[in-house]
């Protein structure tokens, strides 16, 4: 049987795949033995190699010493406590606790000046403690202070929820945001859900028609992204953990899209079309697809 | 809260070679909940490998600071929102990339002038001092391997970068990048050639200062 000719070109792929360790032990044998026959290939692998350890000894050189590391730290968290104002995702748990530490002292505080004004106020007065409030007289029993402000729209519907998440709400969106309307509707959560995934399907769709983000759409997903954050917190809130699940699957491809303002067309239809693939079923699940805009 | 202890890893390993024990999950856990200790610990852990993946892709080291810092500020506002659903290496890697990919708008990473960036090796050299010359030379070795991973397209450097620092494979590259496993590779074949085309056949190490 005749041997295959030698043709140097063919075996650069794999070469490069050799020295990036991708070859199975048998592969690798193979590979060796077909170059040994050709100088030309050692020559060209031995070049390979050689960047490949001298890539790896620059990597090492890279390591930062000790000395700057500490600095670094520092000036790390210097810029964190710089961004600390700004509004940060944060789970309910982490919501609740400073709320319900500073009602504790808002209480504490109020009942300290409720047994004070008490104490020294003349024994002609009605019994039990008493407090001044905008000049009259009220009991301790209404001492309770009052729950932070709402976003407006909020303020106005508030029986709808006991769960909190409105005034959670209020505070993660500091201006006007659709979403609220959503939120606060009477309607039930998976009524919210479908109508969420419909929007979430619908501007995949177009962003796969137009082939890349425009800047409508990138505000688009963006707001996508918000919502799908808030509607989550509230399935959170109600212990709705299917619901929670599959918003949670959601949303990284939103935050993909999101960040994907910089890369190619061609890499962002590339990937939607892939995660579209991958999340479809869910999406068909939750929304009520029209045939025709259901994304190929 | 800041009693958790965490495992430290070994030198030269990326963030895939760290390994995810119950102290660290406890660790995240904690940092998740808003403590900065905890916060502190993480960065100490996995922190060298954002800085050196950063070293690697931007043109300065005063932009590599800036860019893993932003990576970890990130990561501070979102750490809430991990769901465990990936391992934290590989939502942190996500993190780093979009990061990354995202930084080019920054005019000091851009690209300016020609001139090869030794970085500081003359300063970092301490002459007549046992291994000095050494440091030296592994310092110009860098700067030129920078010099020549500035010339590749963005998505390619970082892709090189992450399959020799993090040691990923051309799978893992692509599910992270978001692209499929046959585009990371012919990238990462496009990036070796462009290299070893730019460095020579010594791969760079010969520096012109003798041994």
């Amino acid at each position: 049987m005749r041997r295959r000719r030698h043709v140097c070109g063919e075996y650069a792929g794999r070469m490069v795949d050799l020295i990036n360790r991708e070859l199975t032990a048998d592969e690798e044998h193979k590979l060796s033995d077909e170059l040994r026959a050709c100088p030309a290939c050692m020559s060209e692998l031995a070049a390979l190699r050689s960047m490949r350890s001298a890539f790896q000894s620059a990597l090492e050189s890279a390591r930062p010493t000790d000395e700057y590391w500490t600095g670094y730290e520092r000036r790390l968290r210097e810029r964190i406590d710089a961004a600390e104002g700004q509004p940060m995702l944060q789970p309910a748990a982490v919501w609740r606790w400073p709320t319900f530490w500073s009602w504790s002292a808002g209480i504490a505080a109020a009942a300290i000046s409720v047994l004070a004004v008490a104490t020294w106020l003349p024994r002609d007065r009605p019994h039990g403690p008493v407090a001044l409030v905008g000049g009259q007289q009220q009991t301790a029993a209404l001492a309770r202070p009052a729950p932070p402000p709402l976003h407006p729209r909020a303020a106005g519907r508030r029986s709808h929820r006991s769960s909190g998440i409105l005034a959670r709400t209020a505070k993660a969106v500091s201006s006007d945001h659709p979403v609220l309307d959503m939120l606060m509707a009477p309607g039930p959560l998976p009524l919210l859900m479908k109508q969420h995934a419909e929007s979430v399907r619908i501007f995949l769709t177009s962003v796969l028609k137009e082939g890349g983000l425009s800047n409508s759409n990138r505000v688009r997903a963006r707001f996508l992204l918000t919502q799908n954050q808030l509607i989550r917190r509230e399935a959170e809130a109600r212990g709705d953990l299917a619901n929670q699940e599959q918003l949670v699957r959601l949303e990284p491809v939103l935050l993909d899209v999101v960040h994907m303002g910089s890369t190619g067309a061609d890499a962002i239809s590339e990937y939607l079309q892939q995660r579209i693939r991958d999340e479809e079923p869910l999406l068909l699940v939750l929304g009520s697809p029209s045939g025709e805009d259901t994304p190929q | 809260m800041s009693s958790v202890s965490a495992a430290k890893p070994k030198e030269s390993e990326g963030m895939s070679g760290i390994p995810a024990t119950g102290d660290q999950e406890r660790l995240i856990r904690t940092a998740q909940l808003g403590d900065r200790d905890a916060f502190s610990r993480l960065i100490s852990i996995y922190g060298k490998s954002v800085y050196i993946l950063a070293r690697f892709y931007c043109r300065k080291s005063e932009d590599a600071e800036d860019l893993s810092q932003e990576v970890w500020l990130r990561v501070w506002r979102s750490l809430a929102g991990f769901r465990w659903q990936a391992s934290f290496q590989t939502w942190l890697r996500q993190i780093v990339v979009h990061t990354f990919l995202n930084c080019r708008r920054s005019s000091s990473l851009e690209r300016t002038g020609r001139q090869v960036e030794y970085d500081g090796a003359v300063d970092s050299a301490e002459f007549g001092t046992p291994g000095g010359e050494q440091v030296m030379i592994a310092n110009i070795l860098a700067g030129r391997i920078r010099e020549a991973l500035r010339d590749l397209p963005d998505r390619q450097r970082l892709m090189f970068i992450l399959k020799h620092q993090e040691g990923l494979t051309y799978q893992e590259i692509g599910n992270t990048l978001g692209c499929s496993t046959g585009t990371a590779k012919k990238a990462i074949f496009r990036a070796t050639q462009f290299l070893r085309s730019r460095l020579g056949p010594s791969g760079g190490q010969d520096t012109g200062v003798e041994r």
